[in-house]
């Protein structure tokens, strides 16, 4: 397992907040997310690296990002004479580790479902497994909502107790830390923190409750009165998608920003030819709003792909997310992130079309 | 360091190909360890330059050596798949997937029905059923291609039914030809008033969607339940281990919970056939 219980709880002053960032980039390959869902925290706003970013000046990447990132290739094996070993990974780096700085509760979640995707399964994919086990997480929870932000929606909330190494709760002076890990509890130790006075803990609920009324205030016209699962489930043949999806010019965009979403392809490149022939196998991201996603061969008459139609694609979305990972898991497969509202070409909001199907 | 990749293939020597009909060749593996396999479960078969796609083995799941897949030339992959000589080395990943879940049906009654190239998923389970042909009170098979060419393993049918008597063989052709004397009509022909104990009888059925589609109407038509029909949705897996999502209906990846999946299960999503 990834995680853990809270293993430690401490109190960091706002002035100290330059000593985590000098301790975390002493140890680490720091990426700080853009803080612009949380105007105050100002000593966290900084503009992450331009680069890696899949699609960089739409919207705040999702910690999602690292553990999928857009491709990947393996290296080559000789495939004409394939008496050589098959090597499986290039050289392991010898730099420092990487730590994800200010991931918010919703990106929290999003990897929840990644890892259940990726490492649950009979077969756990070991490059992901590898990666989320060397990177440091440092959450934090949300005081102002982004106008797309609708966690409460779909099941959860701008706050946690659940970090995954180090997670900071804003107070009036200073973040109460929780180290969930035993790399974020080294951090703590390394700042030699002191515990959370009572009375900076005892103002915590009401800060949570506050960030709950204002992300509740930010939704006031998406007031749903059924659960989006109850929603999908009962809509899934309805007329209601047609109006929906017209806008839709199936650019994918909403699958590349998703934090949870994570279908991709395989495919091989060859290259050389006759003995020096090599083939690498290579993964990359796939939207399944596209019409070629999933597309097989079969004689003339066949389906060229499971669902030929837009309409049923752009359904399918709305199916998988609220619906049959409900199903499966209990938990929406979608996190309330907004992103997907965010870079939309034709503005289409998951909160807008559930409130269309509700009625 | 991580030294098993779920992703890449591994290697194996093809030693024999067999011509079964114009479009359809049998691929015959060398595997370098012993490969372990179930009926219906499927592989990934990677030619290189020319991409992997799933296939079902249509050998026996009790030989461990050789392993045997039937291929359609249906697209750009098994176009170039055809053109290959004996000698050259192809990827194989697997096997995946649950395949049929034949224990749960001793002592019934097991009606086979293949559609064209869908007899070759149907054959690794027909030497299974035939290897243990006395825990099944009837193995029917009913097996339907275009036309006499296109019959799959004309050879074997006597073999499978001699000296077996619960077990029986008919086939037909969607058109006949010169010189054919049997059944001519859709395999769906073949399912009208079956001399089966329906409540006794599970079919596994598989072939090209829209046969798959009409083979299941006519089944629940005659009096079987959804709960007794198994289709193999054999054409969109990709990674295999319930990751890339390509082979979903509703909540079930094919991959993972198939390929072979119980129609009750599936029937109540859009775009199943």
């Amino acid at each position: 397992m990834l995680e853990r219980s809270i293993v430690r709880t401490d109190f960091l002053p706002y002035a100290r907040l330059p000593e985590l960032r000098a301790v975390l980039e002493g140890r680490y390959r720091v990426v700080w997310q853009e803080a612009a869902r949380a105007p105050g925290n100002a000593a966290c706003r900084r503009r992450a690296p331009a680069s890696r970013w899949k699609a960089r000046a739409l919207h705040i990447p999702s910690g999602a990002d690292f553990f999928r990132p857009c491709a990947r290739k393996w290296p080559s094996f000789p495939w004409a004479t394939p008496a050589a070993p098959v090597a499986h990974q290039a050289p392991p780096r010898t730099d420092k580790p990487l730590a994800l700085v200010n991931l918010r509760p919703c990106d929290l979640a999003a990897l929840r479902i990644l890892d259940d995707v990726f490492l649950s399964g009979d077969v756990v994919d070991p490059f992901y497994q590898a990666r989320r086990q060397s990177t440091l997480i440092v959450s934090v929870d949300c005081v102002t909502p982004a106008p797309t932000c609708f966690c409460h929606l779909v099941g959860g909330a701008p706050f946690t107790d659940a970090g995954m190494g180090l997670h900071l709760s804003p107070l009036a002076t200073g973040y109460r830390v929780h180290a969930d890990s035993d790399a974020g509890e080294r951090m703590i130790t390394e700042l030699a923190l002191a515990p959370p006075e009572l009375r900076e803990e005892e103002e915590l609920p009401a800060r949570r409750q506050a960030a709950m009324e204002a992300l509740a205030a930010a939704n006031q016209r998406f007031t749903l009165t059924r659960s989006p699962y109850t929603t999908v489930a009962e809509r899934a043949a309805s007329d209601r998608w047609q109006d929906l999806f017209a806008g839709c010019v199936e650019c994918g965009a909403c699958c590349r920003v998703c934090p949870t979403c994570y279908c991709f392809y395989l495919f091989d490149e060859l290259t050389g030819g006759g003995q020096e022939a090599r083939c690498r196998r290579c993964r990359t991201w796939d939207s399944c709003i596209t019409a070629d996603y999933a597309r097989m061969a079969g004689p003339p008459n066949a389906k060229p792909n499971p669902r030929p139609r837009l309409r049923t694609r752009f359904a399918n979305r709305f199916d998988h997310k609220y619906r049959f990972h409900y199903e499966t898991s209990g938990e929406y497969a979608c996190v309330g992130c907004g992103r997907c509202a965010e870079v939309c070409m034709a503005r289409s909001d998951p909160r807008e079309v559930l409130r269309v199907l509700e009625q | 360091m991580i030294t098993f990749n779920p992703y890449a293939p591994r290697l194996c020597k093809l030693v024999e190909v067999k011509t079964e009909t114009p479009t359809i060749k049998t691929f015959v593996l060398e595997m370098p360890e012993p490969f372990h396999f179930r009926a219906g479960q499927f592989i990934e078969l990677t030619l290189p330059g020319a991409g992997e796609a799933p296939f079902t083995p249509s050998s026996s799941p009790l030989e461990h050596d050789r392993l045997e897949t039937t291929v359609i030339r249906t697209g750009s992959m098994t176009d170039r798949l055809h053109e290959v000589e004996p000698g050259a080395w192809l990827g194989v990943r697997g096997p995946f997937g649950k395949g049929y879940p034949i224990e749960k049906y001793r002592g019934k009654e097991i009606l086979v029905v293949g559609g064209g190239c869908g007899l070759a998923p149907l054959r690794s389970l027909i030497y299974q059923l035939l290897s243990e042909s006395y825990r099944y009170r009837r193995i029917s098979i009913k097996y339907g291609a275009r036309e006499p060419d296109e019959l799959l393993y004309r050879d074997s049918y006597a073999t499978w039914t001699a000296e077996r008597p619960n077990v029986d063989f008919t086939c037909t052709v969607d058109a006949g030809a010169p010189g054919w004397t049997g059944r001519v009509g859709l395999v769906t022909t073949l399912l009208s008033g079956l001399d089966l104990s329906l409540p006794d009888t599970v079919a596994f059925v598989c072939g090209p969607e829209v046969m798959l589609k009409f083979v299941t109407l006519t089944l629940l038509k005659e009096g079987l339940s959804a709960e007794q029909i198994y289709l193999s949705m054999n054409r969109r897996m990709s990674c295999g281990i319930g990751q890339c999502g390509r082979c979903s209906i509703g909540p079930y990846y094919l991959c993972k919970d198939g390929p072979d999946m119980n129609y009750a299960a599936i029937q109540q999503y859009e775009n199943v056939f």
